[in-house]
């Protein structure tokens, strides 16, 4: 352990600031990177799904009628 | 042999088989990088020796080399999907190299933030216009530049190709980047690691340097196949396959 204290490990000799805020920095980009495409494949699937059910409905709501009746 | 390429490569280019093979690897890939970044960091952050000129700033090189490695490293993947796709029309070229562009922006943006803030406590300034930090902008610009074409909505096949073309000439600047360090007269240090040679690191530096670089490239294989995987749901939107998923019938998120 190059540390003795969390004091000293968060100063890093004088250059607490460059270290933290490099990785500061990086951290949101790559959270940024984890987060957008995990946004967009929730509203992919929204949307798209909602579609897909609508069609669904559409085109068989005898055997709809089926599956709920056994829900009962 | 060659037919087991040929079989991959047709395997490759179905949307639905890359599809499904991914949905399990995105966990694995993530509890990898999970831990790989613990590690490394712990190692690199806590254990590695302070540099004896540059002192503690030197940690930075812990994100710093991964990203740069990778955005460089992206690009070139990026202009191979492109040319699959120019020779050989094959659409999941095109939606993979789309999905590696703002990836690839990203880690060069790491690259370029990380190596301004490295340089005011090392060289005393932010940003000199060298060789190296010069190439290296350019890179991010390439990369916006593709973007901006994959983007360009009119139509799509256009703007693959224009995006895959300006990938390709592109290309040139990576050696450029590679070689900037000895061509030119820089401030930038040369090549931490060097295939060919002896590293010249402390083994207590160099351990947890290997392992952030293997953890961003699976880190980055984990960001293309999320959003590879997105691009599929959108253009296979109307296929049967993809209205026949689980979470497109109402039993996921």
């Amino acid at each position: 352990m190059e540390f003795h204290s969390v004091g000293e490990f968060l100063a890093m000799g004088r250059h607490g600031l460059y270290v933290w805020l490099s990785y500061g920095l990086s951290a949101l980009v790559i959270i940024a990177n984890l987060v957008l495409p995990m946004w967009q494949r929730r509203r992919l699937i929204r949307e798209q799904g909602q579609r897909v059910r609508r069609d669904r409905r559409g085109q068989a709501a005898a055997d709809r009628t089926v599956v709920n009746e056994e829900k009962n | 042999m060659w037919q087991w390429i040929v079989r991959l490569y047709h395997r490759l280019g179905s949307p639905k088989w890359f599809y499904e093979l991914t949905s399990k690897w995105i966990f694995w890939l993530a509890l990898l990088s999970v831990v790989g970044c613990v590690v490394g960091l712990v190692l690199g952050l806590l254990y590695a020796p302070a540099d004896y000129q540059q002192g503690n700033s030197f940690r930075i090189i812990y994100i710093h080399v991964p990203a740069a490695l990778v955005a460089q490293s992206a690009f070139i993947m990026m202009a191979v999907a492109g040319a699959v796709f120019l020779i050989w029309k094959m659409k999941m070229a095109a939606w993979v190299a789309r999905a590696i562009a703002p990836i690839g922006a990203s880690f060069c943006l790491i690259a370029l933030l990380t190596g301004a803030i490295w340089g005011k406590p090392t060289w005393g300034t932010w940003w000199v216009w060298d060789a190296r930090l010069t190439s290296m902008l350019l890179l991010l610009f390439l990369y916006f530049g593709v973007m901006a074409l994959q983007r360009a909505i009119e139509s799509e096949e256009a703007s693959h190709k224009g995006a895959a073309i300006l990938a390709l000439v592109g290309l040139v600047n990576i050696p450029i980047i590679k070689y900037s360090v000895e061509w030119w007269n820089t401030l930038h240090q040369p090549a931490t690691l060097k295939l060919t040679e002896k590293p010249s690191m402390h083994p207590d530096m160099l351990l947890p340097l290997l392992i952030m670089i293997l953890t961003t490239y699976v880190l980055f294989a984990l960001l293309v196949i999320l959003r590879t995987r997105n691009e599929i749901l959108w253009h296979e939107r109307k296929r049967s396959w993809v209205q026949a998923l689980p979470e497109m019938l109402g039993g996921g998120r």
